[in-house]
Parts: C-alpha cells; structure tokens; sequence
C-alpha cells in the first residue's frame, strides 16, 4: 500500500497547487482515519503489555483456590541447652473442632467419633454437637494419627485446626529456670516471659512471630547438670524431710548459670501446677535461688572473710582471741562449740567461730564492712533473665551489734543467687560477674568484670575454703567429691518463728567452688528445716546441705571436663605463702 | 494477498485461544498441585515437630536414668569413681613379649616388601 506516496506527491502538490480532484482527496481522508486506527490500537496493545508485565512482577502469594490457612498461634523460639539439647519446644498439633450447625446426622457423628476418642463422654459430645453454634472445641491436642482416622470417618461438620504448643521435655526438671507460657502461647512466668518482655513481643507487635520459625535461644544451662541437681536435691528432700531445697550452679569465669533448682516445684507442661499447695502450704512453689531471700548464717563468713583481707586491716598470718563471748548491751554472742582460745584466721574460718569473725569485722571497721557488701553485689537487683527476683534485705547501716551479727550472717537476708554471684568473684581470682541465662563465653564475660578484691585475696579465700573442706566443716563433702579439689563453707542458721530464733527449725546452707586450683564454678545448696537423716547424723549443714553439694560434684565434675586428682601438692599449693613461712621458721626454730 | 493473511491470522487466533485455554486450565492444576503439596509439607512439620519433641524427651537424662537403674543390676553397671579416671599419658606402656615384638617386626618386614598378610587373610574371608 502505498499511502506515504500519494501523500508526499499530494503534499508537494499542496504546496504548489490545490487541483486534487474528490476521489484523490477522499483516499487521503481514509488513509488518515486508518492511521489514527492503528495508532489506537497499538495504544491499546501497550497498555495491555504494560498490563502484563505489571501481573508477572507483582509477587502474588494468595493462591487461586483461596484455601483457608490455619490460624496459627504465635510460634515461640525453641529454648537449646548449652549442648544444643532441647529445653523447650514448639509442636504443632492438631485440634478438632465442630461447625454444629453443619452436622446433618448427629447420633452417626457421636457414634464414629466415640469409637476414635474413647476418653470422650458420650452425652457430652451429644450436646456439644447439637444446636446451632458455629464453633465448638471437641479435643484439643490430638496426635496426627488421630486426625488421620477422624478424617477418614468422612463426618461432615467437623475439621481440624493446628495449633502450637510449647512443650518441655525434661518438664518438672527446668521448672524454674523456663517458668511456663499461657494457652496463647505467651510467657507467664521465668525465662519464657523475660524473653517475651525482651524480644518476642515486639516481633509479635509487628506480626513476624506468626507461622514462622525463630533463631533457637541458647542457654546457659547444661541440662545433664540441671538433671543431677534436681535428682540429687529431690533425694534430700526425702533424706532429710525437709520442707524446701534449692540449688544454683555458676560458671565463676563467663557467670552462665549451669543448673537452677528450687524444690518444691511444678510442671511447666501443666502452668496450673505452679499454684497448687505443697504439704498444704501455699505459694510453697517459689523460685527461692532469686525470689527468696535467707539468712545464709555462716556461709556469710566467706563474704566477711573476702572483706577483712582486702581490705589489708586484717592478715592471714593474725590472731584473735576467741576465749570469751562479746557483749553488746544486753546481747552477748559465743560460739557453737568454741574452742575458747586464741585462734588464727584459718582456724577461725575452719572452726566457724563468730567471736573470732566479729573481731575480724572490727578491724575491717563495720562502715567498710557495709560499703564491702555493696561492691559485692548484694544491694544491686539480680542481674539475671527471671522476672521473679527480689532485693536482698540489709541495714542501710549497721549498728554495732547489727554488724556483728552480720559478720556471720544473721540480721540480713540475700536471695542465694547473689551469695552465688559473690563467691564466684571471691574465687575467680577478684573479678564480679553478672550471673546469666544466656550462653555466654569468657571473653564476652570479661568485658563486664569488675574487680572487686585483689587476686591475692581471692587466692587466700581459696585456700580457706579447701582449708574448711580438708579440716573444717565442709570435711564429709570433701570425702564424697574426693579428688575435685573441692571446698566450701557450711551455714546452720536458726529460723525465726513468731519473731524469736526457734533452735529446732533450722536452715542449712553450703556455698562451695570446685576445682580450687583452678576455680571453675561455684555452687550453693540451701535445705530448708533440715531433719537428722538417722541416729547418728547431726542437723547442721555440713550433714545435709554439705554431703548434697559433695554428692552432685562427684557426679557434674567429670561432666564438666575436670580430671580428679589425688596429688597432695595441689592442695599444699593454695597455701598462702606467708602462711608457709611460718611453717618454716617454725621448723628452724 | 490480504486474504491469506486474513487465513493466517484466523489461524493464529484460534490456536492462541486454545493456547490460553490451555495455559490457564493447566494454573489451576499446578495451583491445586501447590496446595497439596503446601498441605503435605505442613503435615509433616507437624510430624517433625511432634518427632523432634519425642527425642529430645527421649534423650532426657531424666528419661534415660530409670532405664539405666532398671538394667544396673543385669549389666552391673555402677557410676564410674573418682579413681577410675586417668589421662592417657599417665598410662603405662603395655609390656610387649619378645614373640609379640618379632610377629610385629616381621609383619613391617612383608609390608616394606610389599605383601600384606592381614589384607590378604581378609581377601580370602571375602572371596
């Protein structure tokens, strides 16, 4: 065709001349109008390309036959130990409900579904799946061959729903540590709800946590640990007839918590469990490593021992008389079993005696006492993952008779996560470690160590609490965990009762370390009113709380990579050297 | 001219709406294919929850303690002591007899010659 022709002749034409006659003139015309045309068309075609090209970039997700999606309930990270075992997890499980109004034959439905779900009440069942509601639960919870045969059964009305559930395998064993989450899926209590504070809310705000899977958390705790614990506090429970007993391990160089324990205890499967009465007392089920607080008597000696050397107004190589009692007004303080005389500092530590720990206190001066507590830790709130925590309660400042007393632990009361805390810096070589949940290595510990005794002393309170474990009080769970080079510090404290001190309830407390030659973790064990385990063991704490800590050291240590060692040189070594002076002059002399 | 064009057009058109058809009929096939298949992987995440929840319960020293108690005395087994550990360094060399040593030297031998005694023994049990 060859329109572009005539039209260029006609234009020239134009130009020159108008003579083009009707016909000529009428073909221009059509051929303009099929311009136009095909102009339109190709317009047209644009678009719809336009068109197509914007459908294949758009990321459709909605699929075509529109098939409902299960309401899934928010997902939750799975909680790994420190060696990647499970603590908690998700599992989907699907739960069957009825759409009533939906059941056409209702006696068939009852008939069919009671042979698949035996547990379920026949007449129950019947008037749940009469009437005219759109939805009704039948079982939550079912497994998946369940739901298979239920499918198969082919009753119309009735479906299943997915849903999440937290699941916890070692159950009572973590109680504590993880505390427990609601039907929605949400912490309530212990690591499960800090997380959710910390993280998970936010990603839940914001809708990312539903349906989908989250980075597993990693904690701190070695779950073969927990278990001994757990296993070995249970055992005392039942030892000694004791009404509560709770442990918490620490690693003393990262501040990881390996195993916290507090009996009684609950099961985080059944979150209820928490609040039932044990023995009838109420409220029984408390996590007492950082939601109780206790007078941890004696083992408190540690903390004023760590004191009174650092502060160098007291030397290992000095003495103090311990013959009398001393008197403040009408109080007067002696000794359990005094052996009224002059004593040494590590006879004052190995025989536990107050008079000799008070005079130690003197020395130091109770303000530098009371300022010494502080930079330990014990007025700062718990640095741990659990919101279940409480503050320790001590004088803002002490009398001299408050001093004193608290010298050996009675007037002041601190969770035994703080003690723990404490003895881990005493031993550790000086160095204050927040405690965590969370796995941590020991050099992302080391950025937050604050120092708060000097290397020395804390190699002076490791000899002591060998001291007290190979001649002292702490000898019956040294025999136990023999080898671990293991060391500690008893504490039988009488419980108040109707604001007196009652001599027959008491409380026993263990703070330990092991190994002591090279200090890895520190423990504490505390057994609430204690029974004699037969005739012949006594009710202080080196009988209970002592012999538990030794008990579950023999069994942790070689988990946790220590070799026992029977060579007397590593012990003779943790001797301080002025100490070994005199040994010596005293062989010249 | 124009009318085969006209021809091959028609025949364009028909064969692209049978295209379309096609296309189209053959989405929803691979859609409902999606779904099963969305539907099956769902099934077995709940499965491999389910299974993954059911080892780490039976891997749970809680779990795997009473079995061992039950068997102890069968298998005489006993927590291990304190004693019974030690490094392999500290470990005695096992005293060699003289026989021993020769059998030895003498296997060395027949390596470094190139015949391999205990390779050839397991050849026969093979053949």
């Amino acid at each position: 065709m060859n329109f572009g022709l005539v039209e260029n002749i006609g234009a020239k034409n134009l130009d020159i001349i108008n003579i083009d006659g009707t016909k000529k003139t009428r073909a221009k015309l059509t051929s303009r109008r099929i311009k136009l045309v095909i102009l339109f068309i190709i317009l047209i075609f644009l678009l719809i390309f336009s068109r197509l090209i914007f459908l294949g970039m758009a990321n459709n997700e909605k699929n075509i036959m529109g098939s409902a999606r299960d309401l899934t309930t928010a997902s939750r990270p799975d909680l790994n130990d420190r060696n990647g075992m499970k603590i908690a997890l998700d599992i989907t499980v699907p739960s069957l409900y009825a759409e009533p109004r939906n059941i056409i034959n209702i006696d068939e439905a009852v008939e069919k579904l009671s042979k698949e779900l035996p547990d379920i009440d026949k007449e129950w069942l019947r008037n749940r799946l009469s009437g005219e509601k759109a939805f009704a639960w039948i079982a939550r919870e079912l497994t998946t061959k369940q739901q298979k045969r239920i499918f198969r059964l082919g009753i119309p009305g009735i479906d299943f729903r997915s849903e999440s559930k937290r699941f916890y395998p070692s159950s009572v064993e973590v109680a504590h540590l993880v505390g427990a989450v609601n039907r929605d899926n949400q912490g309530i209590a212990g690591f499960e709800r800090f997380i959710d504070e910390k993280e998970i809310a936010i990603l839940q705000e914001i809708g990312l946590a539903r349906g989908r899977e989250l980075e597993p958390v990693n904690m701190s705790v070695d779950l073969r640990v927990q278990h001994i614990m757990h296993n070995e506090l249970s055992d005392a429970m039942v030892r000694y007839q004791a009404i509560a007993a709770a442990g918490v391990l620490m690693d003393v160089r990262s501040g990881e918590i390996l195993a916290l324990v507090s009996l009684p205890d609950f099961d985080p499967n059944k979150p209820a469990s928490a609040l039932e009465p044990y023995n009838g007392v109420k409220g029984a089920r408390i996590n007492r490593i950082t939601a109780g607080k206790f007078e941890l008597g004696s083992t408190f000696k540690t903390i004023s021992f760590a004191g009174a050397l650092d502060s160098g107004a007291v030397k290992i190589t000095d003495k103090f008389d311990a013959t009398n009692p001393i008197g403040f007004g009408r109080f007067t303080i002696g000794d359990y079993r005094g052996k009224k005389r002059v004593l040494s500092v590590p006879e004052i530590f190995k025989y536990s005696s107050n008079i000799g720990t008070i005079k130690m206190m003197q020395t130091m001066g109770k303000e530098n006492y009371r300022s010494f507590l502080t930079k330990l830790g014990f007025d700062d709130p718990l640095p741990i993952q659990l919101p279940e925590t409480t503050r320790s309660s001590i004088p803002e400042k002490f009398s001299d008779v408050g001093a004193a007393t608290a010298s050996f632990g009675h007037g002041l009361s601190v969770t035994p996560m703080h003690m723990v805390a404490a003895i881990g810096a005493i031993v550790n070589g000086g160095y204050y470690v927040p405690p965590t949940l969370y796995k941590r290595s020991v050099g992302e510990a080391a950025r937050l160590y604050r120092r708060v005794i000097s290397a020395d002393t804390s190699a002076k309170m490791r000899y002591l609490l060998r001291l007290n474990a190979l001649e002292g009080s702490g000898r019956k769970a040294n025999k136990i965990a023999d080898g671990y080079r293991f060391g500690g510090k008893t504490g039988t404290a009488e419980k108040v009762v109707d604001g007196r001190y009652d001599s027959e309830k008491t409380f026993a407390a263990f703070v330990s370390a092991f190994p002591l030659d090279e200090p890895k973790y520190a423990m504490i064990i505390i057994i609430d009113e204690p029974q004699k385990e037969n005739e012949m063991s006594g009710t202080t704490a080196g009988w209970n709380a002592g012999m538990v800590s030794g008990r579950i050291v023999k069994r942790v240590a070689p988990m946790l990579g220590i070799l026992p060692s029977f060579d007397k040189n590593l012990d003779s070594e943790l001797i301080p050297a002025e100490l070994k002076e005199i040994d010596n002059n005293l062989e010249n002399i | 001219m124009i009318r085969w064009l006209n021809i091959i057009l028609f025949i364009l058109a028909i064969s692209s709406l049978i295209g379309v058809y096609y296309i189209k009929y053959q989405t929803i096939e691979k859609a409902e294919q999606k779904i099963a298949l969305e539907q099956k992987i769902k099934e077995q995440k709940n499965e491999l929850s389910l299974l993954r929840a059911d080892w780490a319960f039976l891997n749970q020293p809680a779990y795997i303690e009473p079995i061992i108690i039950r068997h102890q005395e069968k298998l005489a087994l006993r927590p291990v002591e304190q004693e019974q550990f030690i490094r392999f360094s500290d470990l005695a060399d096992r005293e060699i007899s003289e026989a021993e040593r020769q059998a030895l030297s003498d296997l060395f031998e027949s390596l470094d010659k190139g015949v391999d005694p205990i390779g050839s023994l397991i050849e026969e049990l093979a053949q």
